[in-house]
Protein backbone atom coordinates (compact mmCIF):
# COMPACT_ATOMS: atom_id res chain seq x y z
CA UNK A 1 0.00 0.00 0.00
CA UNK A 2 2.78 2.36 1.13
CA UNK A 3 4.56 1.90 -2.22
CA UNK A 4 1.30 2.37 -4.29
CA UNK A 5 0.64 5.68 -2.65
CA UNK A 6 4.17 6.74 -2.78
CA UNK A 7 3.92 6.02 -6.59
CA UNK A 8 0.67 7.70 -6.95
CA UNK A 9 1.84 11.04 -5.56
CA UNK A 10 4.98 10.95 -7.46
CA UNK A 11 2.51 11.20 -10.67
CA UNK A 12 0.59 14.23 -8.93
CA UNK A 13 -2.28 12.14 -8.75
CA UNK A 14 -4.98 13.18 -6.40
CA UNK A 15 -5.12 10.45 -3.62
CA UNK A 16 -7.37 10.07 -0.50
CA UNK A 17 -5.74 7.70 1.81
CA UNK A 18 -8.63 6.05 3.93
CA UNK A 19 -6.44 4.63 6.75
CA UNK A 20 -8.17 1.98 8.67
CA UNK A 21 -5.94 3.10 11.99
CA UNK A 22 -7.94 6.27 11.85
CA UNK A 23 -11.57 3.79 12.50
CA UNK A 24 -12.61 5.30 15.51
CA UNK A 25 -12.87 8.78 13.85
CA UNK A 26 -14.28 7.55 10.36
CA UNK A 27 -17.75 7.97 9.57
CA UNK A 28 -19.65 6.70 6.10
CA UNK A 29 -22.99 7.39 4.50
CA UNK A 30 -23.76 4.95 1.30
CA UNK A 31 -26.82 5.59 -0.58
CA UNK A 32 -27.40 2.91 -3.51
CA UNK A 33 -30.73 3.14 -6.28
CA UNK A 34 -29.93 4.97 -9.81
CA UNK A 35 -26.12 5.29 -8.79
CA UNK A 36 -24.09 4.22 -5.88
CA UNK A 37 -23.02 7.22 -3.98
CA UNK A 38 -22.69 8.36 -0.25
CA UNK A 39 -19.70 10.09 1.93
CA UNK A 40 -16.64 9.10 3.54
CA UNK A 41 -15.33 11.47 7.14
CA UNK A 42 -12.06 11.18 8.74
CA UNK A 43 -12.26 13.60 11.37
CA UNK A 44 -12.45 17.02 9.23
CA UNK A 45 -11.77 15.46 5.89
CA UNK A 46 -14.48 14.71 3.73
CA UNK A 47 -14.49 11.78 0.15
CA UNK A 48 -17.48 12.74 -2.56
CA UNK A 49 -18.03 8.81 -3.44
CA UNK A 50 -19.20 9.72 -6.81
CA UNK A 51 -16.17 11.55 -6.83
CA UNK A 52 -13.53 8.44 -7.20
CA UNK A 53 -12.63 6.75 -10.68
CA UNK A 54 -10.16 4.39 -9.00
CA UNK A 55 -9.26 2.71 -5.68
CA UNK A 56 -6.52 0.39 -4.14
CA UNK A 57 -7.77 -1.42 -1.45
CA UNK A 58 -5.96 -3.48 1.01
CA UNK A 59 -8.46 -4.50 3.59
CA UNK A 60 -7.54 -5.83 7.57
CA UNK A 61 -9.90 -6.91 9.84
CA UNK A 62 -10.66 -3.78 11.45
CA UNK A 63 -11.40 -5.19 14.71
CA UNK A 64 -7.40 -5.98 14.72
CA UNK A 65 -6.63 -1.70 14.53
CA UNK A 66 -4.44 -1.44 18.13
CA UNK A 67 -6.69 1.72 18.83
CA UNK A 68 -9.84 -0.72 18.48
CA UNK A 69 -8.94 -3.14 20.37
CA UNK A 70 -8.07 -1.19 23.00
CA UNK A 71 -11.78 0.70 22.87
CA UNK A 72 -13.64 -2.42 23.56
CA UNK A 73 -15.50 -4.55 21.76
CA UNK A 74 -18.22 -1.96 20.77
CA UNK A 75 -15.24 -0.29 18.60
CA UNK A 76 -15.06 -3.97 17.41
CA UNK A 77 -18.34 -3.50 16.33
CA UNK A 78 -17.87 0.06 14.61
CA UNK A 79 -14.92 -0.91 13.01
CA UNK A 80 -16.49 -4.28 11.27
CA UNK A 81 -19.47 -1.99 10.38
CA UNK A 82 -17.10 0.14 8.24
CA UNK A 83 -15.40 -2.57 7.15
CA UNK A 84 -18.94 -3.96 5.86
CA UNK A 85 -19.71 -0.34 4.20
CA UNK A 86 -16.64 -0.19 2.69
CA UNK A 87 -16.46 -3.81 1.28
CA UNK A 88 -20.25 -2.98 -0.15
CA UNK A 89 -19.08 0.31 -1.93
CA UNK A 90 -16.02 -1.60 -3.02
CA UNK A 91 -18.35 -3.95 -4.55
CA UNK A 92 -20.69 -2.02 -6.32
CA UNK A 93 -18.54 1.31 -7.10
CA UNK A 94 -18.43 2.54 -10.68
CA UNK A 95 -14.80 3.12 -10.03
CA UNK A 96 -11.84 0.62 -10.97
CA UNK A 97 -11.41 -1.06 -7.59
CA UNK A 98 -8.18 -3.14 -7.11
CA UNK A 99 -9.64 -5.59 -6.68
CA UNK A 100 -13.29 -6.10 -5.88
CA UNK A 101 -14.02 -7.72 -2.59
CA UNK A 102 -16.41 -10.32 -4.78
CA UNK A 103 -13.42 -11.20 -6.72
CA UNK A 104 -11.12 -11.41 -3.96
CA UNK A 105 -13.45 -14.04 -2.13
CA UNK A 106 -12.73 -17.22 -4.05
CA UNK A 107 -8.97 -17.15 -2.75
CA UNK A 108 -10.52 -18.05 0.53
CA UNK A 109 -11.12 -21.76 -0.54
CA UNK A 110 -8.05 -23.30 -2.06
CA UNK A 111 -9.82 -26.17 -3.83
CA UNK A 112 -12.16 -23.73 -5.17
CA UNK A 113 -10.25 -21.39 -6.50
CA UNK A 114 -8.14 -24.46 -8.02
CA UNK A 115 -11.35 -25.44 -9.88
CA UNK A 116 -11.48 -21.77 -11.53
CA UNK A 117 -7.78 -22.02 -12.23
CA UNK A 118 -8.38 -25.32 -13.77
CA UNK A 119 -11.49 -24.30 -15.72
CA UNK A 120 -9.61 -21.72 -17.22
CA UNK A 121 -7.34 -24.23 -18.44
CA UNK A 122 -4.27 -24.43 -16.53
CA UNK A 123 -2.95 -26.85 -14.25
CA UNK A 124 -3.28 -27.30 -10.80
CA UNK A 125 -2.13 -30.13 -8.57
CA UNK A 126 -3.95 -33.21 -8.07
CA UNK A 127 -5.78 -32.95 -4.29
CA UNK A 128 -7.59 -34.92 -2.07
CA UNK A 129 -9.41 -33.47 0.86
CA UNK A 130 -10.76 -35.55 3.05
CA UNK A 131 -11.06 -36.54 6.83
CA UNK A 132 -10.36 -40.28 6.24
CA UNK A 133 -6.75 -41.56 7.15
CA UNK A 134 -7.39 -44.65 4.87
CA UNK A 135 -7.88 -42.32 2.10
CA UNK A 136 -5.35 -39.73 2.69
CA UNK A 137 -2.84 -43.21 2.90
CA UNK A 138 -3.74 -44.31 -0.54
CA UNK A 139 -2.77 -40.74 -1.78
CA UNK A 140 0.45 -40.79 -0.71
CA UNK A 141 0.96 -44.30 -1.99
CA UNK A 142 -0.31 -43.37 -5.57
CA UNK A 143 1.82 -40.05 -5.62
CA UNK A 144 4.53 -40.57 -2.98
CA UNK A 145 6.09 -36.86 -2.38
CA UNK A 146 2.86 -35.03 -0.92
CA UNK A 147 2.34 -32.00 0.83
CA UNK A 148 -0.30 -30.89 3.04
CA UNK A 149 -1.71 -27.43 3.33
CA UNK A 150 -4.94 -25.36 4.51
CA UNK A 151 -8.34 -25.28 2.50
CA UNK A 152 -8.58 -21.95 3.22
CA UNK A 153 -7.12 -18.63 3.03
CA UNK A 154 -5.85 -18.55 6.76
CA UNK A 155 -2.18 -18.45 5.88
CA UNK A 156 0.00 -21.81 6.45
CA UNK A 157 3.33 -23.20 6.35
CA UNK A 158 3.09 -25.61 3.13
CA UNK A 159 4.60 -28.77 4.36
CA UNK A 160 5.91 -32.14 2.97
CA UNK A 161 4.06 -35.38 4.38
CA UNK A 162 6.92 -37.40 6.23
CA UNK A 163 6.74 -40.50 8.26
CA UNK A 164 6.40 -38.39 11.26
CA UNK A 165 3.38 -36.62 9.92
CA UNK A 166 2.06 -40.18 8.99
CA UNK A 167 1.75 -41.48 12.32
CA UNK A 168 -0.70 -38.67 13.14
CA UNK A 169 -3.02 -39.29 10.66
CA UNK A 170 -5.95 -40.61 12.46
CA UNK A 171 -6.33 -36.65 14.19
CA UNK A 172 -7.90 -36.06 10.65
CA UNK A 173 -10.88 -36.96 11.42
CA UNK A 174 -11.36 -33.58 13.29
CA UNK A 175 -11.33 -31.39 10.17
CA UNK A 176 -10.92 -31.69 6.69
CA UNK A 177 -7.48 -31.77 5.32
CA UNK A 178 -6.09 -30.79 1.95
CA UNK A 179 -2.84 -33.00 0.63
CA UNK A 180 -1.47 -32.23 -2.67
CA UNK A 181 0.78 -34.40 -4.88
CA UNK A 182 4.00 -32.64 -4.68
CA UNK A 183 4.92 -30.61 -8.30
CA UNK A 184 8.82 -30.91 -8.58
CA UNK A 185 10.45 -27.57 -10.70
CA UNK A 186 11.04 -23.94 -10.07
CA UNK A 187 9.07 -21.80 -8.15
CA UNK A 188 7.66 -18.41 -9.68
CA UNK A 189 5.55 -16.19 -8.73
CA UNK A 190 4.08 -13.67 -11.69
CA UNK A 191 2.36 -10.52 -10.72
CA UNK A 192 0.02 -9.49 -13.18
CA UNK A 193 -1.36 -5.70 -13.20
CA UNK A 194 -3.48 -5.01 -15.93
CA UNK A 195 -1.98 -6.54 -19.25
CA UNK A 196 1.40 -6.20 -17.86
CA UNK A 197 3.35 -9.15 -16.03
CA UNK A 198 6.11 -9.36 -13.57
CA UNK A 199 7.57 -12.75 -13.52
CA UNK A 200 10.25 -14.45 -10.86
CA UNK A 201 11.73 -17.35 -10.04
CA UNK A 202 12.40 -18.26 -6.71
CA UNK A 203 15.00 -20.66 -5.90
CA UNK A 204 15.17 -21.73 -1.69
CA UNK A 205 15.80 -25.14 -0.71
CA UNK A 206 12.28 -25.19 0.89
CA UNK A 207 8.91 -26.59 0.26
CA UNK A 208 7.34 -22.98 1.42
CA UNK A 209 9.72 -20.26 0.34
CA UNK A 210 7.87 -17.74 2.28
CA UNK A 211 9.03 -19.73 5.52
CA UNK A 212 12.64 -20.32 5.17
CA UNK A 213 13.87 -22.06 7.36
CA UNK A 214 17.96 -22.40 6.07
CA UNK A 215 19.69 -20.92 3.67
CA UNK A 216 18.85 -18.64 1.37
CA UNK A 217 15.85 -17.51 -0.94
CA UNK A 218 17.38 -15.84 -4.22
CA UNK A 219 15.04 -14.29 -6.47
CA UNK A 220 15.81 -13.40 -9.98
CA UNK A 221 13.61 -11.86 -13.11
CA UNK A 222 12.26 -14.21 -15.45
CA UNK A 223 10.84 -13.90 -19.04
CA UNK A 224 8.26 -16.76 -19.36
CA UNK A 225 7.22 -15.62 -23.03
CA UNK A 226 4.65 -13.60 -24.75
CA UNK A 227 2.33 -16.60 -25.08
CA UNK A 228 2.68 -17.97 -21.34
CA UNK A 229 2.26 -14.30 -19.93
CA UNK A 230 -1.10 -13.62 -22.49
CA UNK A 231 -2.36 -16.82 -20.70
CA UNK A 232 -1.63 -15.33 -17.02
CA UNK A 233 -3.28 -12.24 -17.96
CA UNK A 234 -5.83 -13.98 -19.53
CA UNK A 235 -6.30 -16.00 -15.86
CA UNK A 236 -6.46 -13.34 -13.64
CA UNK A 237 -9.28 -11.14 -16.49
CA UNK A 238 -11.43 -14.21 -16.07
CA UNK A 239 -11.17 -14.18 -12.43
CA UNK A 240 -12.38 -10.34 -12.38
CA UNK A 241 -8.83 -9.05 -11.10
CA UNK A 242 -6.55 -6.42 -12.13
CA UNK A 243 -3.88 -7.19 -10.27
CA UNK A 244 -2.99 -10.42 -8.97
CA UNK A 245 0.42 -12.81 -7.50
CA UNK A 246 0.26 -15.97 -9.21
CA UNK A 247 1.93 -18.83 -7.97
CA UNK A 248 3.18 -21.39 -10.06
CA UNK A 249 5.89 -24.15 -10.30
CA UNK A 250 7.54 -24.67 -13.65
CA UNK A 251 8.08 -28.74 -13.89
CA UNK A 252 11.52 -30.33 -15.60
CA UNK A 253 9.12 -31.17 -18.14
CA UNK A 254 8.52 -27.82 -19.23
CA UNK A 255 4.50 -27.97 -17.92
CA UNK A 256 3.32 -25.20 -15.63
CA UNK A 257 1.16 -25.66 -12.78
CA UNK A 258 -0.74 -23.02 -10.63
CA UNK A 259 -0.73 -23.13 -7.15
CA UNK A 260 -2.67 -20.64 -6.43
CA UNK A 261 -4.00 -16.71 -7.79
CA UNK A 262 -3.34 -14.22 -5.25
CA UNK A 263 -6.03 -11.41 -5.55
CA UNK A 264 -3.73 -8.50 -2.76
CA UNK A 265 -0.04 -9.86 -3.58
CA UNK A 266 2.46 -8.46 -0.76
CA UNK A 267 4.47 -7.94 -4.18
CA UNK A 268 7.04 -5.70 -2.65
CA UNK A 269 9.60 -8.78 -1.30
CA UNK A 270 9.40 -9.43 -5.03
CA UNK A 271 10.13 -5.72 -6.34
CA UNK A 272 12.91 -4.90 -3.91
CA UNK A 273 14.71 -8.60 -5.54
CA UNK A 274 14.38 -7.89 -9.16
CA UNK A 275 13.59 -3.69 -9.28
CA UNK A 276 10.68 -4.33 -11.48
CA UNK A 277 8.39 -1.64 -11.16
CA UNK A 278 5.24 -3.22 -10.04
CA UNK A 279 4.18 0.10 -7.76
CA UNK A 280 4.17 1.96 -10.65
CA UNK A 281 2.58 -0.67 -12.71
CA UNK A 282 -0.22 -0.55 -10.46
CA UNK A 283 -0.30 3.16 -10.04
CA UNK A 284 -0.20 3.45 -13.52
CA UNK A 285 -3.31 1.33 -13.96
CA UNK A 286 -5.40 3.64 -11.22
CA UNK A 287 -4.71 6.74 -12.97
CA UNK A 288 -5.37 5.43 -16.22
CA UNK A 289 -9.25 4.43 -15.08
CA UNK A 290 -9.43 8.20 -14.38
CA UNK B 1 -29.55 -51.06 -4.56
CA UNK B 2 -28.18 -48.31 -2.25
CA UNK B 3 -30.76 -45.39 -0.87
CA UNK B 4 -30.82 -42.20 -2.49
CA UNK B 5 -30.81 -39.38 -0.79
CA UNK B 6 -31.46 -35.59 -0.18
CA UNK B 7 -29.04 -33.45 1.79
CA UNK B 8 -30.36 -30.80 3.90
CA UNK B 9 -27.13 -29.14 5.29
CA UNK B 10 -27.99 -26.85 8.77
CA UNK B 11 -26.79 -26.14 11.99
CA UNK B 12 -28.37 -29.26 14.14
CA UNK B 13 -30.03 -26.42 16.38
CA UNK B 14 -32.15 -25.09 13.22
CA UNK B 15 -35.73 -26.57 13.58
CA UNK B 16 -36.62 -25.46 10.56
CA UNK B 17 -33.99 -27.53 8.60
CA UNK B 18 -34.96 -30.56 10.82
CA UNK B 19 -38.45 -30.43 10.78
CA UNK B 20 -37.95 -30.20 6.83
CA UNK B 21 -35.44 -33.32 6.98
CA UNK B 22 -37.77 -35.28 8.91
CA UNK B 23 -40.93 -34.72 6.63
CA UNK B 24 -38.64 -35.75 3.75
CA UNK B 25 -37.30 -38.92 5.81
CA UNK B 26 -39.29 -40.66 3.10
CA UNK B 27 -37.30 -39.60 0.16
CA UNK B 28 -33.98 -39.71 1.95
CA UNK B 29 -33.85 -36.98 3.41
CA UNK B 30 -31.08 -36.77 6.04
CA UNK B 31 -29.47 -33.95 7.66
CA UNK B 32 -25.49 -32.80 7.36
CA UNK B 33 -23.74 -30.82 10.18
CA UNK B 34 -20.64 -29.84 10.89
CA UNK B 35 -20.79 -32.63 13.47
CA UNK B 36 -20.44 -34.35 10.33
CA UNK B 37 -17.78 -32.20 8.79
CA UNK B 38 -15.96 -33.95 11.85
CA UNK B 39 -16.34 -37.20 10.98
CA UNK B 40 -14.27 -39.57 8.86
CA UNK B 41 -15.28 -40.56 6.32
CA UNK B 42 -15.16 -37.63 3.90
CA UNK B 43 -13.13 -37.89 0.54
CA UNK B 44 -13.17 -35.27 -2.01
CA UNK B 45 -10.52 -34.67 -4.78
CA UNK B 46 -11.92 -32.02 -7.09
CA UNK B 47 -11.16 -33.19 -10.53
CA UNK B 48 -13.46 -36.03 -9.41
CA UNK B 49 -15.90 -34.12 -7.80
CA UNK B 50 -18.97 -36.92 -8.06
CA UNK B 51 -16.70 -40.14 -6.60
CA UNK B 52 -16.30 -38.84 -3.22
CA UNK B 53 -18.21 -40.10 -0.19
CA UNK B 54 -19.61 -37.65 2.10
CA UNK B 55 -20.86 -38.10 6.17
CA UNK B 56 -24.14 -37.26 6.88
CA UNK B 57 -25.98 -38.05 10.40
CA UNK B 58 -22.93 -39.78 11.37
CA UNK B 59 -23.47 -42.28 8.25
CA UNK B 60 -20.64 -42.53 5.48
CA UNK B 61 -22.42 -42.14 1.86
CA UNK B 62 -21.15 -41.79 -1.34
CA UNK B 63 -21.83 -38.83 -3.32
CA UNK B 64 -22.86 -40.81 -6.07
CA UNK B 65 -25.99 -40.94 -4.28
CA UNK B 66 -26.85 -37.26 -3.29
CA UNK B 67 -30.03 -36.63 -5.69
CA UNK B 68 -30.19 -33.10 -4.32
CA UNK B 69 -29.00 -30.87 -1.72
CA UNK B 70 -30.57 -27.88 0.43
CA UNK B 71 -28.37 -25.41 1.85
CA UNK B 72 -29.30 -24.20 4.91
CA UNK B 73 -26.18 -22.17 6.58
CA UNK B 74 -23.86 -19.33 5.56
CA UNK B 75 -20.96 -20.66 7.23
CA UNK B 76 -19.77 -22.97 9.82
CA UNK B 77 -18.71 -20.76 12.79
CA UNK B 78 -15.99 -21.60 15.95
CA UNK B 79 -18.92 -21.37 18.71
CA UNK B 80 -20.75 -24.89 16.75
CA UNK B 81 -17.31 -26.63 17.27
CA UNK B 82 -17.09 -27.25 21.04
CA UNK B 83 -15.51 -30.71 20.72
CA UNK B 84 -12.46 -28.86 18.86
CA UNK B 85 -9.88 -27.13 21.26
CA UNK B 86 -10.60 -23.49 21.88
CA UNK B 87 -7.40 -21.79 20.20
CA UNK B 88 -8.32 -23.97 17.21
CA UNK B 89 -11.86 -23.32 16.70
CA UNK B 90 -11.36 -20.16 14.55
CA UNK B 91 -9.10 -21.96 12.12
CA UNK B 92 -10.99 -25.19 12.19
CA UNK B 93 -14.67 -23.39 11.55
CA UNK B 94 -12.94 -21.58 8.49
CA UNK B 95 -11.43 -24.70 7.37
CA UNK B 96 -14.86 -26.33 7.21
CA UNK B 97 -15.98 -23.47 5.73
CA UNK B 98 -13.38 -23.72 2.89
CA UNK B 99 -13.79 -26.91 1.74
CA UNK B 100 -17.93 -26.95 2.53
CA UNK B 101 -17.88 -24.13 -0.40
CA UNK B 102 -15.60 -26.69 -2.94
CA UNK B 103 -17.59 -29.21 -2.32
CA UNK B 104 -21.27 -28.14 -3.03
CA UNK B 105 -19.70 -26.07 -6.19
CA UNK B 106 -18.36 -29.54 -7.52
CA UNK B 107 -21.08 -31.48 -6.90
CA UNK B 108 -22.97 -32.89 -9.60
CA UNK B 109 -26.36 -33.11 -8.34
CA UNK B 110 -28.71 -29.78 -7.71
CA UNK B 111 -27.80 -27.50 -5.44
CA UNK B 112 -30.34 -25.35 -3.59
CA UNK B 113 -29.00 -22.45 -3.33
CA UNK B 114 -25.44 -23.21 -4.66
CA UNK B 115 -22.89 -21.61 -2.76
CA UNK B 116 -20.23 -18.68 -3.43
CA UNK B 117 -17.44 -17.53 -2.14
CA UNK B 118 -19.12 -15.35 0.24
CA UNK B 119 -21.76 -17.69 1.61
CA UNK B 120 -22.71 -21.34 1.44
CA UNK B 121 -26.19 -20.61 0.20
CA UNK B 122 -25.91 -17.98 -2.97
CA UNK B 123 -23.96 -14.77 -2.71
CA UNK B 124 -24.32 -12.73 0.77
CA UNK B 125 -25.52 -9.96 -0.76
CA UNK B 126 -26.13 -6.49 1.13
CA UNK B 127 -29.29 -4.51 0.65
CA UNK B 128 -27.18 -2.68 -1.26
CA UNK B 129 -26.12 -5.13 -3.61
CA UNK B 130 -29.94 -6.20 -4.13
CA UNK B 131 -30.64 -2.59 -4.42
CA UNK B 132 -28.02 -1.83 -7.47
CA UNK B 133 -29.12 -5.46 -8.93
CA UNK B 134 -32.73 -4.63 -9.17
CA UNK B 135 -32.00 -1.10 -10.78
CA UNK B 136 -29.71 -2.84 -13.47
CA UNK B 137 -32.90 -5.23 -14.67
CA UNK B 138 -35.34 -1.42 -14.73
CA UNK B 139 -37.15 -2.79 -11.70
CA UNK B 140 -38.41 0.11 -9.47
CA UNK B 141 -36.67 0.14 -6.77
CA UNK B 142 -36.45 1.62 -3.33
CA UNK B 143 -33.15 3.17 -2.34
CA UNK B 144 -30.72 1.91 0.53
CA UNK B 145 -28.98 4.10 2.51
CA UNK B 146 -26.68 3.21 5.33
CA UNK B 147 -25.15 5.01 7.56
CA UNK B 148 -22.16 4.35 10.16
CA UNK B 149 -21.77 7.19 12.46
CA UNK B 150 -17.91 8.22 14.17
CA UNK B 151 -17.74 6.19 17.15
CA UNK B 152 -17.23 9.21 19.46
CA UNK B 153 -20.30 10.76 18.46
CA UNK B 154 -22.54 7.63 18.39
CA UNK B 155 -20.90 6.56 21.83
CA UNK B 156 -21.92 9.69 23.34
CA UNK B 157 -25.69 10.02 21.16
CA UNK B 158 -26.73 5.84 21.47
CA UNK B 159 -24.06 4.30 23.99
CA UNK B 160 -23.80 1.53 21.68
CA UNK B 161 -21.18 0.79 18.74
CA UNK B 162 -22.04 3.54 16.47
CA UNK B 163 -23.50 1.23 13.69
CA UNK B 164 -27.08 2.11 12.59
CA UNK B 165 -28.68 1.39 9.61
CA UNK B 166 -31.37 2.76 7.48
CA UNK B 167 -33.14 0.35 5.33
CA UNK B 168 -36.02 1.09 3.58
CA UNK B 169 -37.74 -2.65 4.46
CA UNK B 170 -38.11 -1.38 7.96
CA UNK B 171 -40.83 1.42 6.84
CA UNK B 172 -42.82 -0.78 5.08
CA UNK B 173 -45.67 -1.79 7.17
CA UNK B 174 -46.69 -4.97 4.77
CA UNK B 175 -44.59 -5.87 2.22
CA UNK B 176 -45.65 -8.55 -0.39
CA UNK B 177 -43.64 -11.70 -0.45
CA UNK B 178 -42.94 -13.53 -3.45
CA UNK B 179 -40.89 -17.01 -2.74
CA UNK B 180 -38.98 -18.40 -5.82
CA UNK B 181 -38.59 -21.90 -6.16
CA UNK B 182 -37.03 -23.04 -9.13
CA UNK B 183 -38.81 -21.48 -11.93
CA UNK B 184 -42.19 -21.14 -9.84
CA UNK B 185 -43.11 -17.78 -8.47
CA UNK B 186 -45.51 -18.97 -5.02
CA UNK B 187 -46.82 -15.65 -3.74
CA UNK B 188 -50.66 -13.23 -4.48
CA UNK B 189 -48.75 -10.54 -6.56
CA UNK B 190 -49.56 -8.78 -10.29
CA UNK B 191 -47.76 -11.23 -13.22
CA UNK B 192 -45.20 -8.16 -13.74
CA UNK B 193 -43.96 -8.26 -10.10
CA UNK B 194 -43.55 -12.48 -10.20
CA UNK B 195 -41.53 -12.11 -13.02
CA UNK B 196 -39.52 -9.53 -11.52
CA UNK B 197 -38.80 -11.43 -8.85
CA UNK B 198 -37.84 -14.43 -11.16
CA UNK B 199 -35.25 -12.28 -12.78
CA UNK B 200 -33.62 -11.28 -9.67
CA UNK B 201 -33.28 -14.55 -8.54
CA UNK B 202 -31.34 -15.41 -12.11
CA UNK B 203 -29.20 -12.65 -11.62
CA UNK B 204 -28.24 -13.48 -8.18
CA UNK B 205 -27.77 -17.22 -9.78
CA UNK B 206 -30.40 -18.33 -6.88
CA UNK B 207 -33.24 -20.91 -7.63
CA UNK B 208 -34.50 -20.29 -3.87
CA UNK B 209 -35.26 -16.92 -2.60
CA UNK B 210 -37.42 -14.58 -0.62
CA UNK B 211 -38.05 -11.08 -2.65
CA UNK B 212 -40.24 -8.30 -1.14
CA UNK B 213 -41.97 -5.67 -3.21
CA UNK B 214 -43.94 -2.55 -1.35
CA UNK B 215 -47.15 -3.71 -2.68
CA UNK B 216 -49.00 -5.86 -4.99
CA UNK B 217 -49.58 -4.25 -8.24
CA UNK B 218 -47.87 -3.02 -11.46
CA UNK B 219 -45.61 -0.31 -10.32
CA UNK B 220 -44.70 -1.58 -6.97
CA UNK B 221 -40.90 -1.02 -5.95
CA UNK B 222 -38.50 -3.93 -4.87
CA UNK B 223 -37.14 -3.29 -1.31
CA UNK B 224 -35.39 -6.27 -0.19
CA UNK B 225 -34.36 -10.42 -1.14
CA UNK B 226 -33.31 -13.08 0.83
CA UNK B 227 -32.16 -16.80 0.09
CA UNK B 228 -33.90 -17.85 3.69
CA UNK B 229 -36.93 -18.47 2.48
CA UNK B 230 -39.40 -19.74 5.55
CA UNK B 231 -39.23 -23.42 5.58
CA UNK B 232 -42.35 -23.99 7.31
CA UNK B 233 -44.86 -23.06 4.70
CA UNK B 234 -46.44 -26.10 3.23
CA UNK B 235 -46.16 -24.42 -0.30
CA UNK B 236 -42.57 -23.75 0.00
CA UNK B 237 -41.62 -27.47 1.02
CA UNK B 238 -43.74 -28.92 -1.84
CA UNK B 239 -42.00 -26.77 -5.06
CA UNK B 240 -39.24 -27.57 -3.31
CA UNK B 241 -39.79 -31.10 -4.28
CA UNK B 242 -40.74 -30.63 -7.68
CA UNK B 243 -37.40 -28.83 -8.06
CA UNK B 244 -35.40 -31.79 -6.81
CA UNK B 245 -37.57 -34.10 -8.73
CA UNK B 246 -38.88 -35.65 -6.01
CA UNK B 247 -42.45 -35.06 -5.17
CA UNK B 248 -43.60 -38.14 -7.43
CA UNK B 249 -41.47 -39.75 -5.21
CA UNK B 250 -43.31 -38.06 -2.11
CA UNK B 251 -46.64 -39.47 -3.16
CA UNK B 252 -45.83 -42.70 -3.46
CA UNK B 253 -43.95 -43.09 -0.30
CA UNK B 254 -46.91 -41.34 1.60
CA UNK B 255 -49.24 -43.89 -0.36
CA UNK B 256 -47.29 -47.20 1.14
CA UNK B 257 -48.53 -48.99 3.76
Amino acid sequence: MALVLAALRRRGAACWFLDQHAALSTSIELEVGDAVEGTVRIGARALMLKTVTAAFIRPYDGRRIPAVQRAGDAAGCHATALDDAMATWADLAPALVVNRPAAMAPNGSKPYQAELIRAAGMEVPDTLVTTDQRAARAFVARHGRVVYKAVSGVRSVVSRLGPEHRERLGDLATCPTQFQAFVPGIDVRAHVVGGRVFACRIDADEDDYRYPRHGDVRISRLDPGDDVAERWVRLTAGMGLHVAGIDLRLRPDGAWVCFEVNPSPAFSFYQEATEDPIDEAVAELLVHAA
Amino acid sequence: MRRRVLLVIASRYDPGAASLASRWASVGATLLTCEDLSSPGWCFSPAEAGRGTLVASGEVIPVRAVQGVLSRRPCILPDELPWVTPEDRQFVAAEMTAFMLAWLATLPCPVVNRPTPSCLNGPQWRAEHWASAAVRLGIPTRHVRRQVGRFEVSQDMRGNAGFWREADMEEIEDPTELIVVGSRVLGAARPRLRAQALRLAHAAGLRFLSVWFDGKEDGASFCGASPWPDLGREDVAEALLDLFGLRAAAKVAARAP
